[in-house]
């Protein structure tokens, strides 16, 4: 622990997408500890890949970063050019996938992925490229190399996959890993190996880990502390444990319900974008607004070792 | 990756595919009205003169004899003669077939060496007037008819600018530079329709392999760009393009026809027309036959080239 490698300060985007604007994030701040692991839980729409792309910025040519500093160990990436950028990504940053398929080169070998990262990026000779891939495998849980190196993506499981992106995320030593979703195309024993061999990798290296997921069940026990997203907004930020035991915003309440209640007696989530006036993103769906909910958008309040953006916290 | 069985298959189609163009290629030719005894004579000859003539042509047999005859010679590799010259067809081939192949390859050449760029340049360059710009200039490309096009490039490059032949064809034994630029012409015009269908081809399929995850995932690594757009963007994106070319093959040497005989080339095209109006039977036969199998053998190749390409295709 100790100092912030990685903080996202007041970041807000928007895409343009004929004839409307969506915002896809609004005032988000997360901070990242060195050597520590942050989760970020949101259902589809919170913006979770957003901030994940605007890091790496890897954003889509449609968005635009409307304000807000990235600050990777006090560098402000959104101030480096591209090609300063392109020695960030991968050597400093990583990340992995959603699905690890869709994001691998269908016409590359596992092999061919690997050389190009330890010869292009590390300048590495043949041999040596060739040595650190099996090495690189091994250690993504891959325990024989040598089976995997010579396929293509699509004769590999969805797990062996995962492993091979991981391999490919960790290659250049990054001090901080981005996962997005990276087990939501996975099945349950995929899913609890890939989660684990992440924990491991992060101990082992040192590698500080963001966990995106729409599911509080991924990242509880792997991360130390949670950030909620509802509608591109933080709505709460707590250490994983607090957030487990006492949830402070409705929609937080919500998620841990689901997460502790198999059956869970469905609370209905009005789908979509809320009613955008000015009021609390949540209104439509709490079961205790305020008056005060109706006129104004809540800030972030101090609470429990952490932060809820609700009126009911107010002080 | 290709099993033996799946050449022999293949194989055996082509064979067959060939056996049905005799059958279009002899019975077509003698549908059309006229015969070679009547090119020859005129059409005033007298009836017992036609007759002699047909019978020393071999013309007057019963046509499934002629035609059994005919495919009997083939099995022994004999294509016949020209009912003209007297020269055997294979000898007429083994001077024309050359050319044509050297203009199609050509034609090939220019259509893949400007479309790719073209159409990535479009993909990358989305929205901008440039693109726009060149989009619609390869739209121009499929609009115009090739051989229209051949003296519309002979009126302004040679006549005008004077910066090509007009016509006078350059064996490449002779001199290969002048035989490349007296043939750049009509390799361009024969080209027009494909660079157009090609360019379009590869920008939709640049387009789409520039919003795939593995391209997100290829620059979250750092790669270069230049990387990137030719490992993960291009590899993927010309394996339609590959199959897309093969097709055109088959456009070029119907098109070559035609612009051999604007351009006045002794290829195949020029020969098989002339034959064509004297309905040289023999002739017209065996050169329609070897296009056909020009045209299957080019299909079966890009078939190949496309597994080559695309790892996941893996044919049994």
């Amino acid at each position: 622990m100790g100092s912030r490698i990685l903080s996202v300060e007041s970041l807000s985007v928007k895409y343009r997408a004929n004839p409307r604007e969506i915002h896809a994030l609004r005032d988000v701040s997360i901070g990242l500890e060195r050597g520590s692991s942050l989760g970020v839980v949101g259902g589809s729409g919170s913006g979770k890949t957003t901030l994940c792309l605007s890091v790496m910025r890897l954003l889509p040519k449609n968005a635009v970063v409307e304000s807000g500093r990235i600050l990777l160990d006090g560098v402000d990436l959104l101030s480096l050019s591209e090609e300063e950028m392109r020695s960030v990504r991968g050597k400093r940053v990583s990340m992995i996938f959603q699905n690890p398929h869709t994001s691998l080169n269908p016409t590359a070998t596992v092999e061919q992925h690997l050389l190009e990262v330890y010869e292009l990026k590390l300048g590495m000779g043949a041999g040596e490229a060739r040595q650190s891939a099996r090495e690189v495998l091994r250690e993504a849980g891959i325990d024989h190399p040598q089976d995997v190196l010579s396929k293509y993506p699509h004769q590999l499981s969805g797990g062996l996959a995962q492993r091979v992106l991981i391999a490919l995320a960790i290659a250049q030593s990054p001090e901080v890993l981005i996962a997005d979703e990276p087990t939501s195309a996975l099945d349950a024993v995929a899913t609890s190996r890939i989660t684990s061999l992440l924990k491991k990798l992060c101990d082992r290296r040192g590698m500080s880990l963001v966990m995106v997921s729409h599911d509080l069940r991924t990242v509880l026990g792997l991360v130390d502390e949670v950030v909620v997203m509802l509608f591109g907004q933080v709505v709460e930020r707590a250490p994983a444990d607090r957030l487990l035991k006492r949830p402070l915003h409705p929609y937080t309440k919500l998620l841990v319900s689901a997460y502790r209640d198999v059956f869970w007696r469905g609370v209905v989530i009005r789908n979509g974008l809320p009613s955008n006036r000015g009021g609390c993103v949540f209104l439509e769906s709490c079961p205790h607004p305020l008056d005060v909910c109706r006129e104004a958008s809540p800030p972030l309040f101090e609470a429990g070792c952490g932060a809820v953006r609700c009126f009911a916290y107010a002080r | 990756m290709v099993s033996a069985r799946y050449l022999a298959k293949r194989l055996g189609s082509i064979a067959l595919t060939v056996f049905f163009i005799t059958l279009i290629a002899f019975f077509v030719v003698r549908v059309l009205p006229g015969d070679p005894a009547v090119a020859l004579l005129g059409e005033d000859a007298s009836p017992q003169e036609l007759a002699a003539w047909r019978k020393k042509l071999g013309v007057d047999k019963p046509l499934m004899q002629q035609y059994v005859d005919w495919l009997r010679s083939l099995v022994r590799g004999d294509l016949g003669k020209s009912v003209f010259t007297g020269k055997p067809v294979i000898e007429l081939l083994a001077t024309r077939l050359p050319l044509t192949a050297l203009l199609t390859i050509y034609a090939m050449a220019l259509a893949i060496a400007i479309s790719i760029p073209l159409g990535t340049l479009i993909a990358i360059r989305r929205g901008t007037w440039l693109a726009v710009a060149l989009s619609s200039i390869s739209l121009i490309g499929v609009s115009i008819p090739n051989f229209w096009l051949g003296i519309v490039l002979i009126m302004v490059f040679s006549v005008l600018l004077r910066l090509f032949p007009a016509y006078g064809f350059v064996s490449p034994l002779e001199n290969p530079l002048r035989c490349l630029a007296s043939l750049f012409l009509p390799a361009l015009a024969l080209a027009s329709y494909a660079i157009g269908v090609l360019t379009r081809q590869v920008y939709s399929s640049v387009l789409e392999a520039l919003s795939q995850d593995f391209v997100v995932a290829a620059r979250s690594r750092g790669l270069p760009e230049r990387v990137v757009l030719v490992r993960y963007v291009l590899r993927n994106a010309l394996i339609p393009a590959v199959t897309m070319a093969a097709i055109l093959v088959g456009y070029f040497l119907g098109g070559s026809i035609l612009i051999e005989t604007v351009f006045a080339i002794p290829g195949m095209g020029t020969m098989l027309l002339k034959s064509a109006l004297s309905r040289d039977y023999y002739v017209v036969q065996g050169f329609v036959l070897v296009y056909a199998l020009l045209f299957a053998l080019s299909n079966f190749a890009s078939d190949l080239l496309y597994t080559w390409l695309n790892p996941k295709v893996r044919y049994g």
